[in-house]
């Protein structure tokens, strides 16, 4: 094909020509039979494709892939406590630790109660690490943190009912009531390490108890009310400096 | 794709389960039609619906939001769909050489082709023909209706690279399903 107006082929089925450009190469196909041609095996071609009926998908696909995840998530804690527990009492220990801790258990014979006190267990209380369910790191407490500050950011943004619809009232309170339990979570984790954090999240935590606990049909009461605690205990500007 | 994403997309990496229930319900579909036209087989199409949703779970705090989510959600399944051809490509080759003969032979013997041969068979033979790139280009853009630009970030390549993809595939198709045009069988 030597036809100069053959580059506009792929643009025009592709319908990314100008109105200008597509009225012009729709007048050159009507006279020239290689690129019309051209055209025609194209959207033939696709007219074909799309006679094709692919299955439906699996009725219950969906919910099978939660299902999926909410199984790895069980087997992953659970795999997780048995490393912690093998981490712990089995794992060996390299030669250097072995020299360190063999030097300190002398040091400590020698120097007698001074440096053989528990001066570890005082810095880290094992009560913080019995009131908590799970052991966290700053960067899970971070992105829990940005999590609540957007669901806070929607709630206070709520005007019932000209913004909001019932479907998005039932997801905020779902998500509410998954970060209800998230915010007890980190609530015990920080209650001894930062008393500061530990203040905000009872206060976060009463605004969600209050969200997850309402249901749809009071909801034109409650954006208001919750909007006003939001504001009122001035949640958002705590966290985000928080978080700054 | 869905109206709420971003705010299924926060709640999800800031670890709500539910969030991102609501982002599978929204995606799995497509997804699993996708696989479908990847591998040619209805069952394993469905198990890698899962595992892509199990590997974005994983993955769904490096999410940075660049590309669009449903984008990254594709590549995920591209990834895990090209892996799985690769390992099953041999069977596969069987399987359509065997269905090519059973195709060529009811044609010699038929004077309507398509009052014998499902015109879905026929695609999804054909498309299994192609190379994998033909064949997600083409996919992508008809079936998942993906812009080119969005159908290179899945691929993994330049759009200009697409796009030479998919308009190869498409003659390619055109060549092995010409008896199915208009005009072809009167």
């Amino acid at each position: 094909m030597n036809c100069s107006e053959k580059k506009n082929i792929n643009a025009y089925y592709l319908n990314e020509l100008t109105d200008s450009e597509r009225e012009h190469f729709e007048a050159h196909i009507q006279v020239c039979k290689e690129c019309g041609n051209a055209v025609q095996a194209l959207f033939e071609t696709r007219n074909i494709l799309s006679r094709h009926q692919r299955p439906a998908p699996p009725r219950h696909l969906a919910r099978d892939c939660i299902r999926a995840i909410e199984t790895m998530s069980s087997q992953s804690t659970a795999s997780t406590v048995n490393e912690k527990w093998y981490e712990r009492w089995l794992q060996p220990v390299p030669r250097l630790q072995w020299a360190a801790a063999v030097v300190v258990f002398c040091a400590g014979l020698l120097l007698g109660k001074v440096i053989f006190s528990p001066a570890e267990e005082t810095r880290y209380p094992l009560s913080v690490y019995h009131s908590t369910q799970e052991k966290m790191d700053p960067r899970q407490v971070r992105n829990y943190l940005l999590g609540v500050e957007m669901l806070l950011l929607d709630l206070s943004n709520l005007e019932y009912p000209s913004t909001v619809d019932s479907d998005e009232w039932t997801m905020q309170l779902q998500i509410a009531e998954e970060m209800l339990l998230r915010t007890h979570q980190v609530k015990q984790f920080t209650e001894n390490r930062n008393p500061t954090l530990y203040h905000l999240l009872v206060e976060i935590e009463w605004i969600l108890q209050d969200v997850a606990g309402t249901p749809s049909m009071e909801m034109a009461d409650m954006a208001s009310y919750i909007r006003g605690s939001i504001e009122e205990n001035q949640l958002l500007s705590k966290l985000h400096q928080y978080l700054s | 794709m869905g109206r709420h994403d971003k705010k299924w997309i926060k709640a999800a990496q800031a670890g709500s389960k539910k969030a991102f229930g609501k982002l599978i319900e929204t995606y799995s579909d497509f997804i699993f039609h996708f696989l479908y036209d990847m591998t040619g087989n209805y069952d394993d199409a469905k198990d890698l619906t899962q595992d892509v949703f199990l590997r974005a779970y994983k993955n769904i705090k490096k999410y940075r939001g660049d590309a669009k989510f449903s984008t990254w959600i594709y590549r995920i399944a591209y990834n895990l769909g090209i892996d799985h051809c690769r390992k099953q490509k041999r069977i596969r080759q069987v399987d359509i050489n065997k269905k090519d003969r059973e195709i060529s032979a009811m044609t010699r013997h038929s004077d309507t082709f398509e009052t014998h041969i499902d015109v879905g068979e026929a695609i999804e033979t054909a498309l299994q023909k192609l190379t994998d790139m033909q064949r997600m280009s083409v996919v992508l853009h008809h079936y998942q209706g993906l812009p080119m630009r969005d159908v290179s970030e899945v691929l993994g390549c330049s759009e200009s690279t697409a796009r030479v993809h998919l308009f190869r595939g498409l003659r390619n198709l055109r060549k092995m399903l010409k008896d199915y045009a208009p005009g072809e069988n009167s």
